[in-house]
């Protein structure tokens, strides 16, 4: 089977009151890192993950934690496995 | 993977999203993301919904790999929603057509044949045949076709042209008449010329937001964060919502409000009678700006002349009306009091206050925001023009922050299907078909005789299906559409037309849909980027993108359809004599000589072209998306509609009409904004002869059928964050697919307790008009109230829409698809 490597990066919105515990609800996330956070509440997030299906249920999880008012994706890249390694040799 | 591949490739992600909300990641990440990558960037517009963001679409050996929000555009400022997210995969489903299919029998076409692989010839030969029958036989009015608010601006025209002024038919109408007739009704009416006066500046502007049924937060995201925005960074800013169910944006609503299917008519009333009654009435501006007319009711239902409710009706279809004072409006509107409207409605009286309040406060700046709740509804026009008349009444209008914003769907509802004039009834530049002069204006600029244009419009959307099913509208073809999923009452009033053995039905699309599936003849269609396109976005902005990859061998775009087909009739062969008479040197030449290659379109060399790639260009020797754009954009240059030159757009994100000496217009009507509007006017309402927009009375009239013993909820259907339309493209999405696989239907609880089902349980809906199975959802994004349900219409395994009935706005023609009463059961066998 094709193994890939999925990155996507988000900005998500959270109520100024909830955004520690959004911050520390995404961090919990497999694959997830914050790499910023502005004062009006907006975190700069990237996953990573194996599968698509790792990716989407984590962005369906940041969109339904209590909190967030909108997760806006910004970008996507799929790279495959197996043509890294070839590019390697 | 090596790690240092993987870090340059999240560092890219990070950056992305970080200039997005303009923050700085640190100088590693930066550092890691500035590594060269042999990924080509170029801009275009998102594929899906009437927003317009912009997309950067990387392509790395003849593939689209990946894509990210553009940075540099004003509509969505680098963000994206998880549909433009997954735009690079849409071209690459399994099932993608490239070759054209056709029944056969015996080797030759057959009705009752099975889909058989043929050349593009073979299926132009069948095509042309079948056209030319049907015209010699049974006149123009014999053949049509359903085009789309997703078609580019030069296929829209193409099209347009083709059957306007080439079959001598008006029988082509968008699929944007299921989705925005009613917006440009309500425009016309009030205003007389089409289009938001305002823009999406006006999210950064306002104090207070109403959505008016509409849900933003799933159907137009990016617009939806930038209200977000507002709502979190002003301190007097407020969102009201209002929905005939509990939807995810009332996450944001200070003033949530879900009302009885209809009754959104009571409350426009009751919105005008209270600024009336509280003397907020913007008086100088109501005196000099606006004049009040009283409509024509009792309007019936848009269906066919014999059925019960149109026998009914004492004045079905009639729009008309006249006119009457401040004072006779003011006491039309007198009896829609607030208990009135509370009744009706169902809403606490003092949250309608708080919103009646929002409106008729001179402090407060509102910007009312809707689409498909007014729009798909029997008395949609209706709608819109009540919306209008509270801004009217308040002058609350065309300037920052107050603005009244009909959003759009469709990625060129307005610039292709509105703008074009790609409607049974329209020409470009807001002109129409039964206006002698509108028509003399457009066979001049077209160089046909006079009289080329039939002045009668031709059949609508709903009507094209009746006439398919009728025997009078035989030869059809539909681009960039699926009817047979996303129209009404399919089982009754569309399945019937398709396979009627009078009939031959032509589907260009990329994939097998279920409308393709039910054609004579499919034609695999390029799509988005693989092709030179220009779009309309709901803000008036034009814009455009070259091509970045080649489509799928055989699979070619609807512009090289429509204009390839052109060459196979002679003028002879298809225009009466009395017309050829007129201009005989057109007798021997081919529609594509008169139409195309007419001294305009064909002007432009292929070397204008900046990009890489133009497969059009190319097979027809000239430029022919500029040629075309520069014919179109004659129209409306100097009329309202000023449209920048062709190569601005390649260069720009957009530009937003009317384009007068380089310049955009963000706000029209108003002065120092809009370059029609001259010193010391103020406001002028200039589709208006007299510069004044139209104060609307009409009444409350109930929907075409309400729940009863037996079908006793009422059904609204409509979309899901994840998915477009009717999952054509979205569905063929890995990752889409999977986030929302199938569609339910949406209740409350204790309705489902009622039928003796719950949660996950299946469940037959059915209407008169049939029934489909699926899931029920009791704990979802969308909480309806007892009474209410909800289903999304993408997954083509249910067709929802077989369940609504034909039922439309008699002025607009647009189908209601958020009033149909049905009933739930248990499914048997249940699982």
């Amino acid at each position: 089977m094709s193994q890939e490597y999925h990155v996507t990066s988000l900005v998500v919105h959270a109520a100024p009151k909830a955004l520690k515990q959004v911050e520390a609800n995404i961090c919990a996330l497999m694959g997830a890192d914050i790499h910023a956070v502005t004062p009006e509440g907006k975190l700069v997030v990237t996953l990573e993950g194996s599968s698509q299906r790792a990716i989407l249920d984590n962005i369906e999880a940041i969109n339904a934690l209590s909190g967030v008012l909108s997760a806006s994706l910004i970008y996507h890249q799929v790279a495959p496995l197996e043509q890294e390694n070839e590019e390697k040799l | 993977m090596s790690i240092s591949r993987r870090e340059f490739l999240k560092a890219n992600a990070a950056v992305a999203a970080a200039t997005a909300v303009g923050v700085t990641l640190p100088i590693k990440m930066v550092e890691a993301a500035e590594q060269p990558d042999n990924i080509k960037w170029d801009k275009a517009p998102c594929r899906f919904c009437g927003v317009g963001c912009s997309v950067l679409v990387g392509t790395q050996a003849g593939k689209v790999v990946a894509t990210k929000g553009d940075p540099e555009s004003p509509v969505n400022r680098g963000l994206n929603c998880i549909k433009g997210y997954f735009l690079s995969k849409i071209m690459y489903g399994k099932d993608r057509l490239t070759t054209p299919l056709l029944r056969m029998k015996d080797g030759k076409y057959h009705k009752e044949g099975e889909f058989t692989p043929v050349s593009w010839d073979m299926a132009f030969d069948t095509m042309a045949a079948k056209w030319k029958h049907s015209l010699a036989t049974k006149g123009p009015t014999s053949v049509g076709m359903f085009g789309s608010g997703q078609w580019t601006i030069w296929e829209g025209y193409a099209a347009s042209k083709l059957h306007k002024a080439g079959f001598l038919t008006n029988n082509i109408d968008p699929n944007a008449r299921h989705c925005m007739a009613s917006a440009v009704g309500g425009f016309m009416r009030t205003f007389g010329i089409d289009e938001p006066m305002g823009c999406y500046d006006d999210l950064e502007a306002a104090d207070h937001f109403v959505l008016w049924g509409a849900n933003m937060a799933e159907m137009h995201p990016i617009l939806w964060a930038r209200l977000s925005d507002r709502r979190l960074s002003h301190k007097d800013c407020r969102v009201h919502v209002l929905s005939t169910f509990e939807n995810r944006s009332f996450d944001l609503a200070d003033n949530p409000m879900v009302f009885r299917p209809q009754s959104d008519l009571v409350i426009l009333n009751y919105i005008a009678n209270y600024i009336i009654q509280n003397k907020a009435v913007n008086t100088d501006f109501v005196s000099k700006h606006t004049k009040f007319a009283l409509g024509v009711d009792d309007i019936g239902y848009g269906l066919r002349p014999d059925h019960p409710l149109e026998k009914k009706a004492k004045n079905p279809g009639n729009g008309k009306s006249t006119p009457i004072s401040f004072d006779e409006y003011a006491k039309f509107v007198s009896t829609y009091t607030l208990e009135y409207a509370a009744k009706m409605s169902g809403i606490e009286p003092e949250k309608l206050e708080t919103l009646a309040k929002a409106y008729a406060d001179p402090k407060v700046k509102v910007m009312s925001l809707w689409t498909m709740g007014i729009n798909q509804h029997v008395r949609g026009v209706w709608a819109n023009n009540m919306l209008y008349n509270i801004h009217l009444l308040t002058g609350k209008i065309a300037t920052p922050g107050n603005s009244p914003f009909s959003l759009t769907g469709q990625p060129s509802a307005c610039g292709t299907a509105r703008e074009v004039g790609t409607f049974a009834h329209r020409l470009p530049a807001d002109m129409e078909v039964t206006n002698d002069k509108h028509r003399a204006i457009t066979e001049k600029l077209w160089q046909v005789p006079a009289g080329t244009i039939p002045a009668k419009p031709g059949y609508h959307a709903v009507l094209q299906s009746r006439m398919l099913k009728d025997g009078k509208l035989n030869c059809y073809w539909t681009m960039c559409t699926n009817n047979m999923q996303a129209g009404p009452n399919i089982n009754d009033e569309i399945y019937p037309g398709f396979r009627n053995p009078e009939n031959f039905i032509v589907v260009s699309d990329p994939y097998p849909t279920i409308t393709a599936m039910a054609a004579d003849l499919i034609l695999p269609t390029a799509m988005w980027v693989e092709k030179e396109g220009a779009y309309g976005n709901a803000e008036r902005r034009t814009h455009m993108w070259h091509q970045q990859v080649k489509a799928p061998e055989g699979a070619t775009s609807d512009l090289w359809q429509l204009v390839e087909f052109s060459k196979r009739f002679k003028v002879s062969e298809v225009w009466p004599v009395e017309l050829i008479a007129k201009q005989p040197e057109y007798a021997d030449k081919t529609l594509y000589e008169v139409l195309f290659a007419n001294g305009v379109i064909d002007k432009f060399p292929t070397s204008d072209c900046k990009a890489a790639l133009n497969d059009e260009s190319e097979h027809f020797g000239f430029y022919i998306q500029k040629g075309i754009f520069e014919e179109y954009a004659t129209f409306g240059r100097g009329h309202g509609h000023d449209l920048a030159d062709f190569d601005r757009y390649h260069e720009t994100r957009g530009l937003r009409w009317p384009v007068v000496n380089g310049k955009e217009t963000l706000r029209r009507f108003v002065e120092g904004s809009d370059p029609y509007v001259k010193a010391g006017e103020g406001f002028k309402f200039y589709g208006k002869p007299d510069g004044k927009a139209v104060i609307f009375a009409l009444p409350y009239e109930p929907a075409a059928e309400e729940p009863n013993a037996e079908y006793d909820l009422w059904m609204s259907t409509g979309r899901v964050l994840e998915h477009w339309h009717t999952g054509s493209m979205t569905a063929r999405v890995p990752e889409l697919y999977r986030a929302y696989p199938d569609a339910q239907i949406f209740m409350h609880p204790e309705d489902a307790k009622a039928r003796g089902v719950q949660r996950g349980d299946e469940v037959i809906v059915a209407s008169p008009r049939g029934e489909v199975k699926t899931r029920v959802e009791t704990k979802g994004r969308n909480k309806p109230p007892r009474g209410v349900v909800f289903m999304p219409f993408f997954d083509a395994r249910q067709l929802v829409n077989k369940l609504i009935l034909d039922a439309t706005d008699p002025l607009s023609k647009e189908t209601d698809f958020k009033k149909c009463p049905v009933k739930v059961t248990k499914a048997e066998n249940n699982q």
